[in-house]
């Protein structure tokens, strides 16, 4: 059984497999819309009213302010 | 043929250029504007929509849509309808939010069977 022929095969497929496995996975963890137990995290958006989602700030927006009122 | 020469050097005279019909017509409209619909021009009114909300980045704005309504009701309900921090969200749910699901959702409000927690 000489797979070696196929390694390159492998490597691609598996990069892929991957990068799609680590985003997917991203998603579950750390998407404001995802909560994995609704009954301790009813609102799972609320974590980022102050908080970043976007890899970098390009906008200079102030974070530590929330637009939306408490009441 | 001199006559005929004579006559066309009147009709020049007398018969508007295209160019300056066309700049006449321009000039006309301008005039029109400037003069009686200043105060149209001038009172352009002010536009806004919901601010970038960080619990909601992404492009699908739905949840926005939905929590904005909510939180409203949620708002009314606990400190009246003259509360000023409800508007804030009374304006973020009619910018956000088709017309079609405010109606259904104040419809099913009325009827008292909206399926979230207000």
């Amino acid at each position: 059984m000489g797979f070696t022929t196929l390694m390159p095969l492998f490597a691609a497929l598996g990069f892929g497999v991957g990068l799609s496995a680590f985003y997917t996975l991203r998603l579950a963890t750390r998407n404001p819309d995802v909560t994995w137990r609704r009954s301790t995290n009813p609102e799972p958006w609320e974590e980022f009213r102050t908080a970043q989602y976007k890899f970098m700030n390009t906008a200079n927006h102030d974070y530590s302010k929330s637009p939306a009122p408490k009441f | 043929m001199l006559v005929q020469g004579k006559f066309s050097r009147v009709n020049e005279l007398t018969r508007p250029n295209f160019f300056r019909l066309l700049w006449s017509s321009f000039s006309v409209g301008f005039a029109d504007l400037s003069s009686s619909h200043s105060h149209t021009m001038s009172e352009v009114q002010q536009l806004s929509t919901a601010p970038f909300d960080p619990r909601f980045p992404n492009q699908n704005q739905t949840r926005h849509c939905y929590s904005s309504y909510v939180d409203y009701h949620r708002c009314i309900r606990k400190k009246g309808e003259d509360y000023p921090a409800c508007e804030y969200f009374r304006k973020a749910y009619r910018s956000l939010c088709p017309n079609s699901w405010i109606e259904k959702w104040n419809d099913q409000m009325e009827a008292g069977t909206f399926p979230g927690k207000i």
